[in-house]
């Protein structure tokens, strides 16, 4: 009997390489969809998930695609939070300015707007440690 | 007299008051000059009773209200300023035209009287306020100081006349007049009513005060004064000067003293205002108590009354759940910052000294480096839930700004953290209580539903004996049997399982009953009616719910039957000490609809032999367990059956029966049993 | 990957870039060698039509960074048109509006650029 629902926790993992972007995408907007979100709060949480692993292949991995992605999905009262975990190197988020698209032009460097959409596309962004893998953990409340 | 007043009604001492003001008015135009004695004495007696009795009525008037102190030392200040006001006029008015006041005409006695009328009004309005703030917050009963006061400015007020008639009794005014402002500024003291004024209204009223006492300083000093004013009100009635010479002087004394007091309650009025923070919302918590029984919504309003406790930026609350803790409901602070926080403050395991401990900022860095940059907590507070020597949960307060936590607020969040640990349990058993209870009920319907719908007693067939079993689980599962006369030959036999439990699979129980019973009549052909039946389900079952079911039609003279399954548990088939399972593929009813359901049926010709048996079984025997665990299976019920083939139909079920419980003894039964034995017997024999 | 697409046309002596599909962080390099390939035809005056596009991530926004300031020294522009309303708002949330220029039609933008010679 396969019943329509979903049971949480929903884990995805993947390796680190911009190949995978798209199986993560699929994977966010299926479950995002069925948790009964708008068409367009679907495409930002899919944006902010995006965002997340893009930083991480690029920072964390530096482009190394034998790293290695956990995604895990959950739903709390309320919320819907999506926790992504990797191995790679750890990086400070407070030494990312909020993007200021002047001066990127200015100094023609191109990022650090990743993180800047992942706090605008969803509700709670919070980057810490667990058993020492870098986490990154977002909420999007419930529709 | 004065006794007599107080019992009249306060419209009846609004009529009193006019009536002796339009007395005090005709007798000024009467006797415009009243300086014989016994005018002088009517005189004087009548703007005693008149300012009296206005005092009265305002007495009650304020009783009748709300007294919030600062709107009335608001008014005090602007009768006190209208008096200067008043005062000035009449003072210019009196220079530049200099009225004679000693030839008093019609006009002038008209004008000056009624300027005295506002007077009386005025100033007898502000002494009642000032009695008003005198019996403010007074824990016992200080009417007889004021009395004697009053008592006092009566005697000040008739020891006049004493001058009039002679002035070299004046000792005996100045005596009283003395004795008077002794009272005044012991009445004066009492202002307990300032310090439970907020810090905002405190500052407020150092404000108000200082220009109260510039405003009755220069209101005493003219009316003290020899200038036109004074005199006015002096020939009009000496008395009342010198009434309103106290009253004027009862408010620099009182003004004083509030401005002095409140100077010395401002240090305080932080401590103060936080004191009556933590009283109020404790009563505000008392309330949701008895009135919130939602867990969710009492959580939320915790929250929000710890960060009001012990004035924090944000606050949350975690309870216990099984061997976590978890983030029930969080207020001005980010879910998952919260979370991270207290994972990482409960990591640290700090001592708790009473049930509740400061974290300060030093020791909060290694966290803040590892997260992101909202982070800008200084210092947080935390309290124990206890709940039977337990910890239930904590109780979380954060400051941003650089006012640390002190021992005043782990004292006010801790005994907010036990009001509140026991107003979430409160409402956690009230809502398990009421779950339960509704699981019950539902419980108590469902086994109504079901014994309904099973069948009360077994056909009695020739050559045949049938044995019917069925134990509900305490849950009540969806297990179903019946039978069903088809004609004088045949009977049909189905044994049907619906997944889910409780109340929602009585209804379907039901439902299938009806769907088996009239279709059964109709479509004779064991495949045709599981199709059939299939398609009815179809407008009912919603996508998870499904039914399992085994049917067959049996031939009472042949002793040949049809079977047709739907993902049912297979039936056994015994015969001659030999086991076969009998399991036609079929899949449940509900799982698919149209073509690919009747496509997956298939029907099974079986012939009874006599002493053949064939049994029919949900999957509660099977799945029976164990205290390891263990499932009590098909093998073992094979087995069973195998070596009682010679039993009659009820000693097998009997037999079954005994050895799944000795079997599953120590472990509940969580699904419906149900049991249907057919044996093919020769009564010819 | 089929998941993204960019084709390159003239208008006149305008480059028009047709994107296609999804834009992120794998698919951008794909655009980044389009745009190279015309700074090296010195081909300044860009259009991208964003017609087909159906998402885009911050590694594509990139790409538009890294080459608009060379096409501006060259009196050229890389201009957008026909970008649908959720692409739009991810511009539009990095401020991307203050700095280029955006049409309704590919046309209008193409225009823009023979107007100014």
């Amino acid at each position: 009997m396969s019943s329509p629902e979903l049971k949480f926790p929903l884990e995805l993992s993947v390796k680190s390489s911009t190949d995978n972007l798209s199986v993560v995408r699929n994977f966010i907007k299926s479950t995002a969809l069925s948790l009964g979100y708008s068409n367009a709060t679907v495409g930002n949480i899919i944006l902010a998930v995006d965002e997340a692993c893009t930083n991480i292949i690029k920072h964390a991995y530096k482009y190394s695609p034998a790293g290695d992605i956990d995604i895990e999905l959950n739903l709390s009262t309320n919320k819907f939070i999506i926790t992504i975990l990797n191995s790679g190197i750890e990086f400070d988020p407070n030494l990312i300015p909020e993007p200021d698209i002047k001066e990127y032009y200015k100094q023609r460097r191109i990022g650090g707007l990743g993180m800047y959409l992942m706090k605008k596309m969803m509700d709670e962004v919070i980057y810490s440690k667990n058993k020492n893998r870098n986490q990154v953990k977002m909420v999007k409340y419930l529709p | 007299m004065k006794f007599n007043l107080q019992k009249i009604a306060r419209s009846r001492k609004l009529e009193y008051s006019i009536f002796v003001f339009i007395l005090l008015f005709l007798f000024n135009i009467v006797f415009p000059m009243h300086d014989d004695l016994p005018t002088f004495i009517i005189h004087e007696i009548i703007v005693f009773v008149a300012f009296f009795i206005l005092f009265e009525y305002l007495k009650d008037f304020f009783t009748s209200k709300m007294i919030q102190p600062i709107p009335l030392v608001l008014n005090i200040g602007i009768l006190a300023a209208a008096i200067f006001l008043v005062a000035s006029v009449a003072k210019y008015s009196l220079t530049t035209n200099s009225i004679n006041i000693e030839t008093r005409d019609f006009i002038s006695a008209l004008f000056s009287v009624l300027a005295i009328f506002i007077l009386i009004g005025i100033v007898t309005f502000i002494f009642s306020s000032l009695r008003e703030l005198f019996f403010l917050r007074q824990k016992k009963d200080p009417s007889v100081y004021m009395n004697t006061m009053l008592i006092f400015f009566l005697f000040t007020f008739f020891s006049n006349l004493a001058v009039k008639i002679d002035s070299d009794l004046d000792f005996i005014k100045q005596s009283f007049y003395v004795v008077s402002i002794i009272l005044i500024s012991l009445n004066s003291l009492r202002v307990s009513w300032i310090a439970f004024l907020p810090k905002k209204q405190k500052v407020y009223l150092i404000l108000i005060s200082v220009v109260l006492i510039v405003v009755f300083s220069f209101n005493f000093g003219v009316i003290s004064g020899k200038e036109g004013f004074e005199t006015l009100v002096s020939s009009f009635s000496p008395g009342l000067l010198t009434l309103i010479n106290l009253i004027m002087l009862y408010g620099v004394i009182f003004s004083t003293v509030v401005f002095f007091t409140t100077l010395f309650h401002l240090p305080t009025a932080e401590a103060f205002d936080r004191k009556s923070e933590e009283v109020s919302s404790l009563i505000d918590l008392t309330k949701l108590i008895t009135q919130v029984f939602d867990f969710k919504e009492l959580a939320e309003s915790v929250t929000l009354l710890t960060s009001k406790i012990c004035n924090s930026d944000a606050s949350w609350l975690v309870i216990k759940q099984g061997d976590e803790f978890e983030l029930k409901s969080v207020n001005k602070i980010g879910y998952l910052e919260a979370d991270e926080l207290t994972k990482f403050i409960l990591g640290q395991n700090y001592d708790m000294e009473e049930g509740v401990t400061i974290v300060s900022n030093n020791a909060l860095i290694p966290f803040i480096k590892n997260t992101n940059s909202q982070f800008n907590f200084d210092s947080i507070t935390y309290s124990c839930l206890m709940h039977h020597e337990d910890i239930s949960g904590y109780l979380f307060a954060a400051r941003t700004l650089e006012i640390k936590y002190d021992d005043d607020d782990k004292k006010a969040i801790s005994a907010f953290a036990n009001y509140a640990a026991v107003a979430l349990e409160n409402a956690k058993l009230i809502e398990e209580s009421i779950e339960k209870e509704r699981m019950e009920k539902e419980l108590d319907v469902a086994r109504e539903i079901q014994q309904k719908i099973l069948p009360h007693q077994v056909p009695e067939i020739d050559d045949y004996q049938i044995s019917a079993l069925f134990i509900p689980a305490f849950e009540v599962g969806g297990d179903y049997y019946d039978f069903f006369k088809l004609d004088e030959d045949s009977y049909a036999v189905v044994v049907a399982d619906v997944s889910g439990k409780g109340i929602s699979a009585a209804f379907i129980m039901a439902e299938v009953k009806g769907i088996f019973g009239s279709l059964s009549k109709i479509f004779s052909n064991p495949k045709e009616l599981l199709v059939r039946v299939n398609d009815v389900l179809k407008d009912t079952l919603d996508r998870k719910t499904f039914v399992t079911s085994i049917y067959y039609v049996l031939n009472i003279k042949t002793g040949k039957l049809s079977l047709a399954r739907s993902g049912h548990t297979p039936a056994l088939l015994c015969s001659n000490g030999v086991i076969q399972k009998i399991q036609p593929p079929g899949i449940g009813l509900g799982l698919d609809y149209g073509i690919s359901f009747e496509n997956s049926i298939k029907e099974m010709e079986i012939s009874l032999n006599y002493g053949d048996i064939l049994i029919l079984y949900s999957d509660g025997i099977p799945e029976s367990k164990n205290s390891k665990l263990e499932d009590f299976g098909y093998e073992r019920l094979e087995k069973i059956v195998a070596s009682s083939c010679q039993l009659s139909a009820n000693e097998i079920s009997n037999k079954i029966m005994t050895e799944l419980t000795i079997f599953s003894v120590d472990n509940s039964q969580h699904d419906d049993i149900t049991l249907v034995i057919l044996k093919r017997i020769n009564n010819n024999n | 990957m089929a998941d993204f697409n960019v084709n390159l046309r003239g208008v006149g002596s305008v480059s028009v870039i047709d994107v296609k599909g999804y834009l992120d962080a794998h698919t951008a390099p794909e655009l980044e060698n389009m745009f190279s390939k015309l700074i090296v035809d010195k081909q300044f005056k860009v259009v991208v039509n964003f017609d087909q596009l159906n998402y885009i991530s911050s590694a594509g926004l990139g790409v538009f960074m890294a080459f608009v300031e060379q096409m501006r020294d060259n009196q050229g522009d890389i201009k957008f048109s026909n970008m649908n309303d959720s692409v739009y708002n991810i511009f539009d949330l990095l401020g991307f509006p203050v700095l280029y220029e955006f049409y309704k039609d590919e046309k209008e933008a193409v225009n823009k650029f023979s107007i100014l010679g």
